[in-house]
């Protein structure tokens, strides 16, 4: 059963209900944003570390939250972000190049033990890791999520326009790169 | 629709083909509540557009990535059994841990507080001060203490024989230096053939006329 953002806000404002109301929460959204991370950091241990900072910064911000904007898309922006800083983080202290980073989640693709994709979808899941991050995320949302633009731009703070040619320019490059022998 | 509606009013037939069924309500189960009732409306509102957007996007995808289409959109992720029932109690255990880890650093945090700043420096300030001046007490009143005692100390530790020796030294070396200069006149009186005795006599002229005067 899923709860509407005013009922969640409403029992997480009493005190008394605050914790029961987040646990609700949690539960409701865990599985959209676990695999919304899951598509931009790849590994599952390292996903599994995002989420939880991501949720405990909900816990900390969620008092403030002014409704300005629908609860998921809030936390679909926070996992967003922390999912772009980890990468980030990663690549800095890993020595990573910052154009090399295909290969390196790539490789984290294939040994990965929570990953059982066949040849085509391993296939799929590396032509969308040789997009920059930020195509790549808009790729996933399009494709996979079939989220609407105007809730993308929300989301990612870009405008409409910009989206549907970053989305365009991915298809045909993912395209290009199934096609090649 | 009447919430009594049941399928018998509309098919008479139904009693006979199906007895319990046609005395059953069709009152739709899917949408009993008002909650339910104005989630369904939404639904439906939109429903129609993003099924357009849908077809749009699928058409886009056709014309230039027919390969992409192709390929089925389930997710290879995979994730550990019952993670998704654990991750909530997780989540709560960090929280009560971070909430512990927060309430001893605020008293901290509460000190630079600007209304706790300035009574705070002015104490600070206030008790340097006072360690400062009470150090320098401590210090003058050790040095005389040190002094008295170091007198005594020098009396105590000093032989009195050795102050008699000295005492004595010092009066045989005025003795020396007294004797010394009458050699010196007498080796004078010598040297220059001058009677004493007729000094003498010269010096006791001499006082006579002054008195005289």
């Amino acid at each position: 059963m899923e709860f509407t953002d005013k009922e969640l806000l409403d029992q997480f404002r009493d005190e008394q209900t605050r914790n029961y109301a987040f646990n609700l929460l949690v539960r409701q959204y865990q599985k959209r944003l676990y695999y919304h991370i899951r598509k931009i950091i790849i590994d599952h241990e390292d996903t599994d570390d995002v989420l939880q900072n991501v949720f405990i910064k909900v816990w900390g911000s969620l008092a403030n939250f002014k409704e300005e904007a629908k609860l998921y898309t809030w936390m679909y922006r926070i996992a967003t972000n922390e999912s772009i800083n980890f990468l980030n983080q990663k690549k800095k202290h890993a020595g990573i190049p910052l154009d090399d980073v295909s290969a390196f989640l790539a490789n984290k693709l294939e040994s990965d033990s929570y990953y059982n994709g066949d040849e085509i979808q391993t296939k799929l899941q590396k032509a969308i890791l040789t997009l920059p991050d930020k195509q790549r995320i808009v790729f996933n949302m399009k494709y996979f999520d079939e989220m609407k633009y105007d809730e993308m731009s929300e989301i990612l703070e870009t405008s409409v326009g910009a989206l549907k040619a970053s989305y365009h320019h991915a298809v045909k490059k993912i395209e290009a790169y199934l096609t090649k022998d | 629709m009447n919430k009594d509606h049941n399928i018998q009013n509309e098919d008479p037939d139904m009693e006979g083909m199906a007895p319990q069924l046609s005395k059953l309500s069709t009152k739709n189960p899917f949408c009993h509540t008002e909650r339910s009732r104005s989630m369904s409306d939404n639904y439906f509102e939109d429903f129609t557009s993003r099924l357009q957007n849908r077809i749009i996007d699928i058409e886009d995808i056709k014309s230039f990535a027919p390969a992409l289409l192709n390929i089925q959109k389930n997710s290879p992720f995979a994730v550990p059994s019952d993670y998704f029932d654990e991750l909530p109690s997780i989540v709560q255990e960090k929280i009560v841990d971070s909430n512990k880890r927060t309430s001893r650093f605020e008293w901290l945090t509460l000190l630079i507080k600007p209304r706790f700043v300035f009574p705070m420096v002015v104490t600070i300030f206030i008790a340097a001060i006072g360690i400062n001046f009470m150090n320098n007490n401590a210090e003058v009143k050790s040095t005389t203490a040190t002094e008295e005692l170091s007198l005594e100390d020098h009396l105590y530790y000093i032989n009195e024989n050795e102050i008699i020796d000295q005492l004595t030294a010092d009066a045989s070396v005025e003795n020396e230096t007294v004797e010394t200069e009458d050699k010196n006149i007498e080796n004078y009186l010598l040297e220059n053939n001058i009677d004493e005795s007729n000094l003498n006599n010269e010096f006791n002229n001499t006082s006579d006329e002054k008195n005289n005067i």
